[in-house]
């Protein structure tokens, strides 16, 4: 398994680590790694709790990869990743928006497929490419409850968390994260901005 | 009179604001195990609070009714290493699409010529491929393998 090029002393049952209990959906060139903290007894007590689950598929590419390299954020253009949502999961979102019921979402990947699924008040797009781009200013459509990692300084991932949670609160809490020593990037620890 | 705010807004959207200083022991080499046992920090967007507790705290700030959305995606390892059956010469090979069930595109770095009908062989013999085409420097090349294709990637 590739694992990302930080991550220099990684062992072969940790390679193995590198991917979350539920993945299905080949291609990916990294794993979407806010999933990994979820075991199948920590997703089995969610459902007991009656909490929904509802799957989607962004193929991550280098578009959620590459640096950004101009200092105005917004020249910036993400390389397209390929998604699909199942018309029964879609239904499943499409049920939850409109009874205005909580949608969490696990990582940024998550986030950017249902978002750019989403057209006139639901998601509309079963499958196809995107480049969507989010950083502080954007209005989120779909997402209540994001839950994330630590990303790395100046990526498109930490705009993207930063435009959900407010630039200020965002780096407070990577600063307290950091003198609390928590473990960050990949393998690292977790984020829940509600 | 209004006030054209975007411009000011714009003006804060510089990538250096959004910069920091990452002490390189904090970056993760081994996952947490188990995995629900990693920590979690806990943000409250309109009390503007940070709480501290663990991944498996989760099961607490998510109530019934609510939709959890997660990505299914799956790695797999795009860039393999083999030899050519025959001579043994080697070949770096890197998959780009999957055109059907174990057919795929790539792009081939490799020792001498690579025709049409090559057989290369991966790691233990578990895998091997067949080149079937060439167009412009991508070739096309059909797996075989002992197990499924997945697993043995």
């Amino acid at each position: 398994m590739p694992l990302p090029p930080y991550i220099k002393e990684a062992s072969e049952s940790s390679k193995k680590r590198y991917q979350t209990v539920y993945a299905e959906k080949t291609g990916a060139i990294a794993a979407p790694t806010a999933g990994f903290h979820f075991t199948e007894q920590l997703l089995k007590s969610l459902k007991e709790k009656g909490v929904l689950i509802a799957i989607v598929t962004l193929i991550v590419g280098r578009g959620t990869f590459n640096p950004i390299k101009t200092e105005n954020v917004e020249e910036h253009h993400m390389d397209e990743e390929y998604f699909e949502i199942d018309e029964k999961e879609i239904g499943k979102i499409n049920n939850q928006i409109k009874n205005k019921g909580r949608i969490v979402a696990v990582g940024t990947t998550t986030i950017r497929t249902l978002e750019s699924a989403y057209k006139n008040g639901k998601i509309n797009q079963s499958k196809g490419k995107t480049s969507l781009f989010i950083y502080p200013g954007y209005k989120f459509n779909v997402v209540d409850t994001f839950i994330t990692n630590f990303h790395w300084p100046k990526s498109t991932p930490l705009l993207l968390t930063c435009a959900f949670g407010g630039k200020e609160l965002i780096l407070r809490a990577y600063k307290e994260a950091i003198d609390r020593r928590y473990r960050f990037y990949s393998f690292g620890d977790a984020m829940l901005i509600r | 009179m209004g006030i054209d705010l975007l411009p000011l807004i714009k003006k804060t959207m510089k990538l250096s604001n959004f910069d920091y200083e990452l002490p390189k022991e904090l970056i993760a080499q081994e996952p947490a195990t188990p995995r629900d046992s990693s920590k979690l920090i806990v943000i409250d967007r309109k009390k503007q609070t940070i709480e501290h507790k663990v991944f498996r705290d989760i099961v607490d700030f998510l109530n019934k009714g609510d939709l959890l959305v997660i990505n299914n995606a799956k790695v797999f390892p795009a860039r393999l290493l083999g030899k050519k059956e025959i001579t043994g010469g080697k070949i770096d090979l890197l998959l780009i699409e999957e055109m059907e069930k174990d057919r795929w595109k790539c792009l081939i770095q490799g020792s001498g010529s690579i025709k049409k009908g090559l057989n290369i062989i991966f790691g233990n013999n578990k895998l091997k491929g067949k080149i079937e085409d060439y167009d412009k420097g991508i070739y096309s090349i059909k797996f075989e393998c002992d197990g499924k294709f997945d697993d043995v990637l």
